[in-house]
């Protein structure tokens, strides 16, 4: 049986498992008094007691899982979003106005912040990265601003005295990779939507031609 | 022919006078007690030299010191002064009478090493820095001042002039930008309040709001509302299960 919705205070450790590339250093077997916080669909790729999404979660339909909801719902998992999303079994709000009340500051440029600021309120000895990498090459947005909103997090989070540690090819709190991957693996294919459709249409243009439709009702 | 000489002599006798005097003040610095770092003040301004350098308070505030750092205390008085430069560089580079300037002023002049030829110059302190944060991210001036700032326990610290804005596509914003944001974060960790002037790019983006995935909005009261942002499908929370993919029967 997955967590329950409440977060557990006074743990060793909370994991923040991200997409980026250092993601696969996450331990597969969870160590004592400890959870493994996700965003996203990194579900898919290793073990997660909590997945935050802060944008739309429906938008992961198309590209990564044609079955997410079902397979967030077998996992058996909390998931946190920006909204309520009924068909998810264990959903619940990321909670912002209990950040806001905490900090006064609203500085949330990307899922990880959201996941950090909670993580705080939690009071944990320790919070750890995995595949937060905020790499300059995942694009403008992500190391331009995005980087600080995170370390302003980590920032928080150090003054209040939680230890903090990270991949060495991660680019937080530095300004270039320390590591090289070592034993780096693949991601699980990813498998939306759009892998049903013929791969000559698998492109903006022709997708045009296609519509995604809700399958059963919608509430 | 003997006053010429006589006026020839007086020069020679002023110019060594002065060098004297400027040996003389060079070894008596060496022994200048500069004011000590005070703990709890109520603010602590932080100048940089960023345009909204123009919005920081010109005059004194009570239980408050103002740091600067290059050549800003020409804009402002300062309690200390800040450069993590080489200060030669700095003067050939920027600012050909920084030496002489700032020995004119009484405040203390940080730096990362010893310079003699300064008259009130303190050796930041790099150790008690690393040893009380245990990290190594101090990558401008700005960065070096807030952690020192932190140090001091203020129950603010104000940033005017550090506006991080020189476009958006060089080092200065992609790195040190977040550097500095980071050390805000470790003083709000602190309990140490900030302030951020409106025109510096600093806790925020252009274009999009700061909470991820929220629509803000801002009524009449200034009140900010804050909504999720559903970006795909119907535009509110309601959704199915599963979906799926099907050819469009219209003709884009």
């Amino acid at each position: 049986m997955g967590k329950g919705i409440e977060f557990i205070k006074n743990l060793d450790k909370i994991i923040i498992c991200a997409q980026g590339p250092s993601w696969y250093q996450c331990p597969d077997k969870i160590p004592q008094d400890c959870e493994i916080w996700g965003c996203n669909v990194i579900y898919r790729d290793t073990y997660v007691d909590r997945i935050f999404i802060g944008h739309d979660p429906r938008g992961h339909f198309l590209e990564d899982d044609a079955n997410f909801f079902e397979n967030l719902n077998n996992l058996d998992i909390p998931v946190y979003t920006n909204g309520v999303f009924k068909p998810l079994k264990k959903n619940a709000f990321i909670p912002i106005m209990e950040i806001l009340e905490e900090f006064n500051v609203g500085f949330f440029l990307n899922v990880i912040c959201y996941m950090v600021a909670t993580a705080i309120l939690q009071k944990p000895r320790c919070i750890q990265f995995y595949g937060v990498d905020m790499r300059p090459d995942a694009g403008g947005e992500t190391y331009l601003n995005e980087k600080g909103a995170v370390e302003f997090w980590v920032g928080v989070a150090l003054g209040r005295g939680i230890k903090f540690e990270n991949t060495p090819e991660s680019y937080v709190l530095k300004i270039k990779q320390e590591g090289d991957f070592p034993g780096i693996r693949e991601k699980i294919k990813r498998a939306g939507l759009i892998y049903q459709i013929p791969e000559a249409d698998r492109n903006a243009m022709a997708l045009r031609g296609y519509v995604i439709a809700p399958d059963g009702p919608e509430i | 022919m003997e006053k010429l000489e006589e006026k020839e002599n007086k020069i020679i006798e002023l110019e060594n006078e002065k060098e004297v005097k400027k040996e003389e003040s060079i070894i008596t610095n060496k022994e200048v007690k500069v004011k000590d770092l005070v703990k709890g003040l109520e603010n602590i301004f932080i100048l940089g030299r960023g345009q909204s350098l123009g919005y920081a308070p010109t005059t004194k505030i009570e239980n408050s010191e103002v740091w600067g750092c290059n050549n800003v205390y020409r804009a402002r008085e300062l309690d200390r002064l800040f450069i993590m430069h080489d200060i030669y560089m700095v003067q050939y580079l920027r600012e050909k009478s920084l030496i002489e300037e700032i020995n004119g002023k009484d405040f203390p002049v940080y730096t990362l090493g010893k310079y003699d030829v300064l008259k009130n110059n303190v050796r930041y302190p790099t150790e008690e820095i690393l040893k009380e944060f245990e990290i190594s991210y101090l990558i401008n001036n700005a960065s070096y001042m807030i952690a020192l700032a932190i140090l001091q326990k203020p129950k603010k610290i104000i940033l005017f002039g550090v506006d991080m804005a020189y476009g958006t596509q060089n080092e200065y914003m992609y790195n040190e930008k977040a550097c500095i944001e980071f050390w805000l974060g470790m003083a709000k960790g602190r309990d140490i309040d900030f302030i951020v002037s409106e025109q510096s790019t600093l806790m925020k983006r252009r274009g999009y709001g700061s909470f991820y995935g929220m629509k803000e909005t801002v009524n009449a009261a200034f009140a900010i509302r804050l909504d999720p942002e559903y970006t795909w499908g119907s535009k509110t929370s309601k959704s199915a299960m599963r979906y799926k993919i099907i050819k469009a029967k219209h003709n884009l």
